[in-house]
Protein backbone atom coordinates (compact mmCIF):
# COMPACT_ATOMS: atom_id res chain seq x y z
CA UNK A 1 0.00 0.00 0.00
CA UNK A 2 2.54 2.30 1.15
CA UNK A 3 4.51 1.66 -2.07
CA UNK A 4 1.31 2.21 -3.95
CA UNK A 5 0.94 5.58 -2.51
CA UNK A 6 4.31 6.13 -2.93
CA UNK A 7 4.08 5.95 -6.57
CA UNK A 8 0.56 7.53 -6.83
CA UNK A 9 2.69 10.91 -4.96
CA UNK A 10 5.58 10.37 -7.06
CA UNK A 11 2.91 11.48 -10.45
CA UNK A 12 2.88 14.68 -9.37
CA UNK A 13 6.49 15.42 -9.92
CA UNK A 14 6.09 13.86 -13.81
CA UNK A 15 3.23 15.62 -14.49
CA UNK A 16 4.62 18.89 -15.88
CA UNK A 17 7.78 17.83 -18.09
CA UNK A 18 5.99 15.03 -19.60
CA UNK A 19 3.16 18.05 -20.39
CA UNK A 20 5.14 20.10 -21.50
CA UNK A 21 7.80 18.23 -23.80
CA UNK A 22 5.32 16.04 -24.60
CA UNK A 23 2.48 18.81 -26.21
CA UNK A 24 5.07 20.13 -27.72
CA UNK A 25 6.63 17.99 -29.42
CA UNK A 26 3.00 16.60 -30.73
CA UNK A 27 2.20 19.87 -32.01
CA UNK A 28 5.49 20.17 -34.10
CA UNK A 29 4.23 16.55 -35.22
CA UNK A 30 1.19 18.20 -35.99
CA UNK A 31 2.83 20.95 -38.24
CA UNK A 32 2.68 23.45 -35.81
CA UNK A 33 4.80 26.46 -35.93
CA UNK A 34 5.38 25.62 -32.41
CA UNK A 35 7.47 28.22 -31.24
CA UNK A 36 5.16 31.40 -32.47
CA UNK A 37 2.13 29.67 -31.09
CA UNK A 38 4.55 29.51 -27.78
CA UNK A 39 5.69 32.92 -27.55
CA UNK A 40 1.96 34.23 -28.72
CA UNK A 41 0.67 32.87 -25.97
CA UNK A 42 3.24 33.11 -23.30
CA UNK A 43 2.45 36.87 -23.97
CA UNK A 44 -1.09 36.38 -23.37
CA UNK A 45 0.21 34.76 -19.70
CA UNK A 46 2.12 37.77 -18.84
CA UNK A 47 -0.36 39.95 -19.30
CA UNK A 48 -3.14 37.87 -17.16
CA UNK A 49 -0.25 37.64 -14.45
CA UNK A 50 0.46 41.24 -14.58
CA UNK A 51 -3.63 42.31 -14.98
CA UNK A 52 -3.53 40.36 -11.27
CA UNK A 53 -1.45 43.02 -9.56
CA UNK A 54 -4.80 45.57 -9.07
CA UNK A 55 -7.21 43.11 -7.31
CA UNK A 56 -3.88 41.18 -5.64
CA UNK A 57 -2.99 44.50 -4.59
CA UNK A 58 -6.46 45.10 -2.74
CA UNK A 59 -7.48 41.46 -1.39
CA UNK A 60 -3.76 40.91 -0.19
CA UNK A 61 -4.24 44.04 1.36
CA UNK A 62 -7.87 44.03 2.81
CA UNK A 63 -6.59 40.20 4.09
CA UNK A 64 -3.25 41.81 5.62
CA UNK A 65 -5.44 43.87 7.92
CA UNK A 66 -7.50 41.66 8.63
CA UNK A 67 -5.05 39.59 9.55
CA UNK A 68 -3.80 42.52 11.56
CA UNK A 69 -6.07 43.72 13.13
CA UNK A 70 -7.15 40.39 15.06
CA UNK A 71 -10.40 39.99 13.39
CA UNK A 72 -9.44 36.79 11.24
CA UNK A 73 -8.69 35.57 14.37
CA UNK A 74 -12.17 36.10 16.14
CA UNK A 75 -13.76 34.82 12.90
CA UNK A 76 -11.98 31.63 13.31
CA UNK A 77 -12.24 30.99 16.86
CA UNK A 78 -16.11 31.33 16.75
CA UNK A 79 -16.18 28.95 13.19
CA UNK A 80 -13.15 26.53 14.63
CA UNK A 81 -16.09 23.93 16.18
CA UNK A 82 -17.84 23.73 13.38
CA UNK A 83 -14.38 22.80 11.39
CA UNK A 84 -13.11 20.51 13.88
CA UNK A 85 -15.99 17.81 13.35
CA UNK A 86 -15.31 18.37 9.65
CA UNK A 87 -11.92 17.58 10.28
CA UNK A 88 -10.55 20.62 8.58
CA UNK A 89 -7.68 22.88 10.10
CA UNK A 90 -8.73 26.23 11.32
CA UNK A 91 -6.04 27.78 9.65
CA UNK A 92 -7.60 27.78 5.95
CA UNK A 93 -11.21 28.33 7.30
CA UNK A 94 -11.53 31.76 6.01
CA UNK A 95 -9.74 29.94 2.77
CA UNK A 96 -13.02 27.67 2.34
CA UNK A 97 -14.90 30.57 3.07
CA UNK A 98 -13.81 33.20 0.42
CA UNK A 99 -13.38 29.85 -2.49
CA UNK A 100 -16.96 29.82 -3.49
CA UNK A 101 -17.39 33.92 -3.58
CA UNK A 102 -14.09 35.06 -5.31
CA UNK A 103 -11.41 33.93 -7.25
CA UNK A 104 -8.72 36.92 -6.92
CA UNK A 105 -10.21 36.74 -2.90
CA UNK A 106 -8.85 33.51 -2.60
CA UNK A 107 -5.77 33.56 -3.92
CA UNK A 108 -4.88 35.66 -1.76
CA UNK A 109 -6.10 34.08 1.51
CA UNK A 110 -3.93 31.11 -0.46
CA UNK A 111 -0.93 33.25 -0.51
CA UNK A 112 -1.75 34.27 3.34
CA UNK A 113 -1.71 30.48 4.50
CA UNK A 114 1.52 29.49 1.88
CA UNK A 115 3.31 32.65 3.61
CA UNK A 116 2.51 32.45 7.38
CA UNK A 117 2.36 28.73 7.59
CA UNK A 118 5.01 27.54 4.74
CA UNK A 119 3.95 26.19 1.52
CA UNK A 120 5.23 22.48 2.73
CA UNK A 121 3.00 22.22 6.17
CA UNK A 122 0.37 20.68 6.31
CA UNK A 123 -2.31 24.13 6.46
CA UNK A 124 -0.48 25.02 3.44
CA UNK A 125 -1.19 21.83 1.42
CA UNK A 126 -4.86 21.80 2.58
CA UNK A 127 -5.30 25.04 1.18
CA UNK A 128 -3.46 24.39 -2.37
CA UNK A 129 -5.79 21.37 -2.97
CA UNK A 130 -8.72 23.46 -1.42
CA UNK A 131 -8.09 26.43 -3.55
CA UNK A 132 -8.21 24.08 -6.64
CA UNK A 133 -11.38 21.77 -6.08
CA UNK A 134 -13.91 24.51 -6.78
CA UNK A 135 -14.86 27.60 -8.90
CA UNK A 136 -16.28 30.39 -7.50
CA UNK A 137 -19.78 29.64 -7.96
CA UNK A 138 -21.44 32.50 -6.48
CA UNK A 139 -19.52 34.34 -10.05
CA UNK A 140 -19.83 31.35 -12.46
CA UNK A 141 -23.96 30.91 -11.85
CA UNK A 142 -25.41 34.58 -11.81
CA UNK A 143 -22.71 35.29 -14.96
CA UNK A 144 -23.86 32.41 -17.01
CA UNK A 145 -27.52 32.48 -16.41
CA UNK A 146 -27.90 36.41 -16.86
CA UNK A 147 -26.11 35.79 -20.41
CA UNK A 148 -29.72 33.74 -21.29
CA UNK A 149 -31.86 36.28 -19.19
CA UNK A 150 -32.52 33.20 -16.98
CA UNK A 151 -33.71 34.84 -13.41
CA UNK A 152 -34.43 31.74 -11.85
CA UNK A 153 -31.38 29.01 -11.14
CA UNK A 154 -33.37 26.71 -8.98
CA UNK A 155 -31.71 24.35 -7.07
CA UNK A 156 -28.02 25.68 -8.65
CA UNK A 157 -26.61 26.91 -6.12
CA UNK A 158 -27.29 24.82 -3.37
CA UNK A 159 -26.19 21.68 -5.60
CA UNK A 160 -22.57 23.46 -6.23
CA UNK A 161 -22.44 24.63 -2.95
CA UNK A 162 -22.65 20.83 -1.55
CA UNK A 163 -19.98 20.08 -4.36
CA UNK A 164 -18.01 23.14 -2.77
CA UNK A 165 -17.95 21.68 0.45
CA UNK A 166 -17.28 18.04 -0.17
CA UNK A 167 -14.81 19.19 -1.98
CA UNK A 168 -13.50 21.02 0.92
CA UNK A 169 -13.86 18.58 3.71
CA UNK A 170 -12.30 15.58 1.21
CA UNK A 171 -9.25 18.09 0.61
CA UNK A 172 -8.31 18.24 4.49
CA UNK A 173 -8.97 14.23 4.48
CA UNK A 174 -6.69 13.56 1.87
CA UNK A 175 -4.00 15.56 2.49
CA UNK A 176 -3.96 13.88 6.05
CA UNK A 177 -4.09 10.70 5.07
CA UNK A 178 -1.17 11.78 1.89
CA UNK A 179 1.15 13.69 3.39
CA UNK B 1 -20.55 40.99 -4.61
CA UNK B 2 -16.91 41.28 -4.51
CA UNK B 3 -17.38 44.89 -3.88
CA UNK B 4 -19.61 43.97 -1.12
CA UNK B 5 -16.94 41.94 0.09
CA UNK B 6 -13.96 43.78 -0.30
CA UNK B 7 -15.83 46.69 2.33
CA UNK B 8 -16.84 44.30 5.19
CA UNK B 9 -13.52 43.06 5.41
CA UNK B 10 -11.94 46.92 6.24
CA UNK B 11 -14.96 47.52 8.51
CA UNK B 12 -14.08 44.10 10.02
CA UNK B 13 -10.59 45.31 10.25
CA UNK B 14 -10.66 48.40 11.46
CA UNK B 15 -13.15 48.18 14.07
CA UNK B 16 -11.32 44.95 15.68
CA UNK B 17 -7.88 46.46 15.00
CA UNK B 18 -9.15 50.05 17.10
CA UNK B 19 -10.48 47.74 19.69
CA UNK B 20 -7.71 46.23 20.34
CA UNK B 21 -4.99 49.27 19.52
CA UNK B 22 -3.22 47.50 16.54
CA UNK B 23 -2.56 51.01 14.36
CA UNK B 24 0.87 50.23 13.71
CA UNK B 25 0.73 46.72 12.73
CA UNK B 26 -2.69 47.34 10.85
CA UNK B 27 -0.26 50.25 8.83
CA UNK B 28 2.61 47.50 8.03
CA UNK B 29 0.13 45.54 6.84
CA UNK B 30 -0.82 47.81 4.42
CA UNK B 31 2.53 48.57 3.32
CA UNK B 32 3.97 45.03 2.97
CA UNK B 33 0.74 43.80 1.33
CA UNK B 34 0.45 46.08 -1.63
CA UNK B 35 4.67 45.64 -2.89
CA UNK B 36 4.04 41.81 -1.43
CA UNK B 37 0.68 42.15 -4.67
CA UNK B 38 3.58 42.96 -6.93
CA UNK B 39 6.34 40.67 -5.97
CA UNK B 40 3.92 37.69 -6.60
CA UNK B 41 2.67 38.37 -9.55
CA UNK B 42 6.24 38.90 -10.69
CA UNK B 43 6.84 35.43 -9.64
CA UNK B 44 3.88 33.67 -11.03
CA UNK B 45 3.96 35.39 -14.20
CA UNK B 46 7.07 33.07 -15.54
CA UNK B 47 5.29 29.59 -14.87
CA UNK B 48 1.58 31.17 -16.25
CA UNK B 49 3.88 32.51 -19.74
CA UNK B 50 5.24 28.75 -19.90
CA UNK B 51 1.63 27.45 -19.50
CA UNK B 52 -0.23 29.57 -21.40
CA UNK B 53 2.29 29.35 -24.29
CA UNK B 54 1.76 25.44 -24.52
CA UNK B 55 -2.06 25.66 -24.60
CA UNK B 56 -1.70 28.46 -27.15
CA UNK B 57 0.55 25.23 -29.09
CA UNK B 58 -1.70 22.77 -27.78
CA UNK B 59 -4.88 24.48 -29.20
CA UNK B 60 -3.23 25.20 -32.53
CA UNK B 61 -2.48 21.60 -32.56
CA UNK B 62 -6.09 20.50 -32.23
CA UNK B 63 -5.27 18.69 -29.02
CA UNK B 64 -8.44 20.52 -27.57
CA UNK B 65 -10.91 18.65 -30.05
CA UNK B 66 -8.97 15.26 -29.15
CA UNK B 67 -9.60 15.51 -25.63
CA UNK B 68 -13.39 16.85 -26.17
CA UNK B 69 -13.85 13.38 -28.25
CA UNK B 70 -12.62 11.53 -25.35
CA UNK B 71 -14.89 13.32 -22.92
CA UNK B 72 -17.63 13.15 -25.41
CA UNK B 73 -19.24 9.79 -23.77
CA UNK B 74 -18.83 10.82 -20.73
CA UNK B 75 -21.12 13.98 -21.32
CA UNK B 76 -23.44 12.09 -23.53
CA UNK B 77 -24.52 9.68 -20.56
CA UNK B 78 -24.47 13.04 -17.79
CA UNK B 79 -26.83 15.07 -20.50
CA UNK B 80 -28.54 11.94 -21.91
CA UNK B 81 -31.64 14.66 -22.75
CA UNK B 82 -29.53 16.75 -25.53
CA UNK B 83 -27.72 14.38 -26.46
CA UNK B 84 -31.42 11.91 -27.54
CA UNK B 85 -32.47 15.65 -29.03
CA UNK B 86 -29.54 16.00 -31.57
CA UNK B 87 -30.10 12.08 -32.66
CA UNK B 88 -33.58 12.85 -33.66
CA UNK B 89 -32.69 15.83 -35.43
CA UNK B 90 -31.98 15.63 -39.64
CA UNK B 91 -29.23 17.15 -41.28
CA UNK B 92 -25.91 18.39 -39.89
CA UNK B 93 -25.72 18.76 -36.30
CA UNK B 94 -24.94 22.64 -36.51
CA UNK B 95 -25.78 24.62 -32.87
CA UNK B 96 -25.51 21.08 -31.14
CA UNK B 97 -25.57 22.31 -27.19
CA UNK B 98 -23.60 18.84 -26.48
CA UNK B 99 -20.96 20.02 -28.43
CA UNK B 100 -20.53 23.44 -26.64
CA UNK B 101 -21.18 21.42 -23.22
CA UNK B 102 -18.46 18.92 -24.15
CA UNK B 103 -15.87 22.35 -25.38
CA UNK B 104 -16.56 24.30 -22.11
CA UNK B 105 -15.87 21.30 -19.92
CA UNK B 106 -12.76 20.25 -22.01
CA UNK B 107 -11.43 24.22 -21.58
CA UNK B 108 -11.90 23.89 -18.01
CA UNK B 109 -10.15 20.18 -18.05
CA UNK B 110 -7.02 21.78 -19.30
CA UNK B 111 -7.51 24.97 -17.59
CA UNK B 112 -7.96 27.18 -20.69
CA UNK B 113 -10.39 29.85 -18.41
CA UNK B 114 -10.42 32.40 -21.38
CA UNK B 115 -12.08 30.07 -23.69
CA UNK B 116 -13.97 28.12 -21.30
CA UNK B 117 -16.02 31.11 -20.24
CA UNK B 118 -17.91 32.00 -24.11
CA UNK B 119 -18.39 28.22 -24.79
CA UNK B 120 -20.00 27.93 -21.64
CA UNK B 121 -22.10 31.02 -22.91
CA UNK B 122 -22.52 29.29 -26.30
CA UNK B 123 -24.23 26.71 -24.10
CA UNK B 124 -26.00 27.96 -22.07
CA UNK B 125 -27.95 29.64 -25.32
CA UNK B 126 -28.12 26.79 -27.33
CA UNK B 127 -29.92 24.90 -24.41
CA UNK B 128 -32.12 27.60 -23.75
CA UNK B 129 -33.24 27.67 -27.53
CA UNK B 130 -33.70 23.70 -27.55
CA UNK B 131 -35.96 23.79 -24.39
CA UNK B 132 -37.73 27.03 -23.86
CA UNK B 133 -38.91 27.29 -19.86
CA UNK B 134 -39.20 30.63 -19.43
CA UNK B 135 -37.20 32.10 -16.71
CA UNK B 136 -36.54 29.42 -14.64
CA UNK B 137 -33.19 26.94 -15.34
CA UNK B 138 -33.63 23.59 -16.85
CA UNK B 139 -32.31 20.92 -14.96
CA UNK B 140 -29.81 20.12 -17.50
CA UNK B 141 -28.37 23.62 -17.45
CA UNK B 142 -28.13 23.13 -13.62
CA UNK B 143 -26.25 20.14 -14.29
CA UNK B 144 -23.90 22.02 -16.56
CA UNK B 145 -23.28 24.81 -14.05
CA UNK B 146 -22.63 22.20 -11.57
CA UNK B 147 -20.09 20.66 -13.42
CA UNK B 148 -18.46 24.25 -14.59
CA UNK B 149 -18.10 25.65 -10.62
CA UNK B 150 -16.54 21.66 -9.57
CA UNK B 151 -13.64 22.68 -11.81
CA UNK B 152 -11.74 19.22 -12.51
CA UNK B 153 -8.23 20.30 -13.53
CA UNK B 154 -5.75 18.23 -15.14
CA UNK B 155 -3.17 21.37 -14.39
CA UNK B 156 -4.32 23.66 -12.03
CA UNK B 157 -1.06 26.05 -13.18
CA UNK B 158 -1.94 29.10 -11.24
CA UNK B 159 -1.64 26.83 -8.06
CA UNK B 160 1.40 25.62 -9.28
CA UNK B 161 2.74 29.31 -9.66
CA UNK B 162 1.90 30.80 -6.38
CA UNK B 163 3.43 27.60 -4.75
CA UNK B 164 7.08 27.73 -6.51
CA UNK B 165 6.38 31.73 -5.75
CA UNK B 166 6.07 30.62 -1.63
CA UNK B 167 8.99 28.40 -1.69
CA UNK B 168 7.45 24.88 -1.86
CA UNK B 169 10.61 22.15 -2.25
CA UNK B 170 8.25 20.40 -4.37
CA UNK B 171 5.50 22.79 -5.44
CA UNK B 172 3.44 19.92 -7.22
CA UNK B 173 3.53 17.78 -4.78
CA UNK B 174 -0.21 17.75 -4.16
CA UNK B 175 -1.17 17.29 -7.76
CA UNK B 176 -2.41 13.86 -7.09
CA UNK B 177 -4.52 15.46 -4.16
CA UNK B 178 -5.88 17.87 -5.95
CA UNK B 179 -7.16 15.50 -8.31
CA UNK B 180 -9.04 12.99 -5.65
CA UNK B 181 -10.69 16.21 -3.73
CA UNK B 182 -11.66 17.72 -7.27
CA UNK B 183 -13.25 14.39 -8.51
CA UNK B 184 -15.11 14.09 -5.11
CA UNK B 185 -16.36 17.71 -5.02
CA UNK B 186 -17.52 17.28 -8.71
CA UNK B 187 -19.50 13.77 -7.84
CA UNK B 188 -21.27 15.83 -5.10
CA UNK B 189 -22.24 18.36 -6.96
CA UNK B 190 -23.49 16.31 -9.70
CA UNK B 191 -25.31 14.17 -6.99
CA UNK B 192 -26.82 16.41 -5.10
CA UNK B 193 -28.05 18.11 -8.42
CA UNK B 194 -29.79 15.04 -9.73
CA UNK B 195 -31.17 14.16 -6.55
CA UNK B 196 -32.84 17.79 -6.42
CA UNK B 197 -33.78 17.42 -9.65
CA UNK B 198 -35.65 14.50 -9.17
CA UNK B 199 -37.21 16.05 -5.78
CA UNK B 200 -37.99 19.28 -7.73
CA UNK B 201 -39.70 16.94 -10.94
CA UNK B 202 -42.04 14.60 -8.22
CA UNK B 203 -43.19 18.19 -6.17
CA UNK B 204 -44.20 19.31 -9.59
CA UNK B 205 -46.17 16.11 -10.22
CA UNK B 206 -47.72 15.90 -6.98
CA UNK B 207 -48.71 19.06 -7.23
CA UNK B 208 -50.77 19.13 -10.92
Amino acid sequence: MSGLSAWFLSLGGWVMPVMFCGILLYSGAKKVDVMAAFLEGAGEGLRTALELIPALAALLCAVGLLRASGALELLVKVLEPGARMLGIPEEVLPLALMRPVSGSGSLAMLREVLEKYGADSLAGRTASVMYCCGDTAFYVIPVYCGAVKISDSRYALPAALIGCLAGTVCSAWIVRAFF
Amino acid sequence: MLNRIFLGMLLAAIVVGMALGRGEELTSALLEQSAGAVRLAIDMAGVMCLWSGLMKAAERAGLAAAVGKLLSPLTRRLFPKLSKKEQNQKGPKEGSALEAVTMNLTANFLGLGNAATPLGIKAMERMAAQSPKGSAATDEMILFLVCNTAAVQLFPSTLAAVRQASGAARPLDVLPAVWIASLAALAAGVGSALLMGRLSRRREGAGR
